[in-house]
């Protein structure tokens, strides 16, 4: 089931999203950091993680194999050394977050946003990456092969010393801004959508 | 709010609905194709469902709208006033009506079609064909394409980074992130893929 859920702080008057799981925005939570530490037990135990607002959140080294995440934000959210491998994402946004080492192999991602990301030596491999907005996303040293690109879209992204060996970019929206180093060996790149003559619209 | 996102195979697009949970009512924007999960969402639910809203009169984005009202009786909101022999009510640029417990902005973004529609609900804008994730929508004339850039411009963009966009077809995105990276928006960028296009401004 895909879906977003707003959760507002409940102080009176913001206008910011609930942190953590809290009812508070991080402004207004008196222990955002422990908070933080709670949030992430919380998942562990459950193995889901429903509506929940990551945002501006830093996680290090922590493993979250094959939870489920749904409608859950991650804005400007800090992750190194994170497992999410066999997770899987519907609806979850991470927009300008930063991600180093962090594992999402074996991920079944479905409608999900990467706008403006820094993601650095991570792996995607043997992902279903569907419908997932990668535009403006800075990806060095990273590797996605063997996933299945459909419908994602890499417009303006810098893409450097990675990886989209035996890809399938059906539908594909494939326009980086900067492209050094990038293997697409096996991959039906030919397929992907990479001049705006030929968009989908 | 609860959001609940399809994906169409017929036209490739994309039909959300919008469920309260406070009012147990739910809108549907966009039918592009209404199948039995969609139904079951609904139904399971007990969702009250009140309201259609079409972006544009465009089939790929509201096939599904003769289906849907021989299930349910909603009102149907639309820039037209009729679509497929069903009676629309008529929303003009910066309407602001209610239905299933939230207030909903209609904004009137010409270009793409001529009764383009975003409708904005609570941190989601729903934009159809107007604005997508890297792109915005096709034109088939400078002129409309001066328009539609100017809409954007204007009427969209400067709703908050964090504001949510569901477009029409392809995957979610922000308007942090469109700012900074929409090809469409990016008039130099366009002009050095293609010196004679004239399909973005």
């Amino acid at each position: 089931m895909d879906m977003y859920r707003k959760l507002p702080c409940s102080i009176e008057g913001c206008a910011e999203t609930a942190f953590a799981g809290t009812p508070y925005c991080r402004n207004h939570h008196p222990a955002p950091l422990e908070a933080t530490k709670s949030l992430v037990d919380a998942i562990l135990a459950d193995r889901n993680a429903i509506n929940v607002d990551f945002a501006d959140v830093s996680i290090v080294a922590a493993d979250f194999s094959r939870i489920r995440f749904i409608g859950c934000r991650f804005k400007k959210a800090t992750f190194s050394h994170v497992m999410f491998t066999g997770a899987s994402f519907r609806l979850c946004f991470f927009d300008a977050a930063s991600l180093d080492s962090c594992d999402f192999s074996g991920v079944d991602m479905d409608f999900c946003s990467f706008g403006d990301v820094d993601i650095f030596d991570c792996s995607f491999e043997n992902s279903e990456l569907i419908h997932v907005n990668f535009n403006g996303s800075r990806i060095k040293e990273s590797t996605f092969s063997s996933s299945n690109l459909y419908d994602s879209r890499f417009i303006l992204s810098e893409l450097e010393n990675s990886r989209f060996d035996d890809c399938d970019f059906k539908r594909a929206y494939y326009m980086p801004q900067k492209e050094k180093a990038v293997s697409t060996a096996n991959s039906n790149i030919a397929e992907a959508v990479k001049d705006l003559e030929h968009l989908y619209l | 709010m609860k959001l609940y996102q399809h994906y169409s195979i017929y036209g490739f697009s994309n039909a959300y609905i919008v469920a309260n949970e406070a009012t147990s009512a739910a809108i549907i924007v966009d039918p592009a194709e209404i199948n039995t999960t969609m139904i079951e969402q609904i139904e399971h639910k007990a969702y009250s469902l009140k309201a259609i809203l079409i972006t544009h009169n465009h089939i790929h984005h509201c096939r599904g709208l003769k289906t849907l009202m021989r299930i349910y009786s909603p009102v149907v909101y639309a820039s037209n006033t009729k679509i497929f022999d069903v009676a629309c009510k008529k929303v003009r640029d910066q309407d602001i009506f209610g239905e299933a417990g939230f207030s909903i902005k209609a904004i009137a973004v010409p270009g793409h079609s001529q009764d383009s529609i975003v409708y904005k609900i609570e941190s989601c804008l729903f934009t159809g064909d107007a604005l997508h994730a890297g792109v915005i929508g096709r034109t088939t004339s400078s002129f409309n394409a001066h328009a539609l850039y100017e809409r954007l411009e204007s009427k969209v963009l400067g709703y908050d980074d964090d504001t949510m966009i569901f477009p029409g077809h392809g995957p979610p995105s922000t308007i942090g992130t469109e700012k900074k990276f929409n090809l469409g928006l990016k008039a130099d960028y366009a002009e050095m893929l293609h010196q004679s296009y004239d399909f973005f401004v």
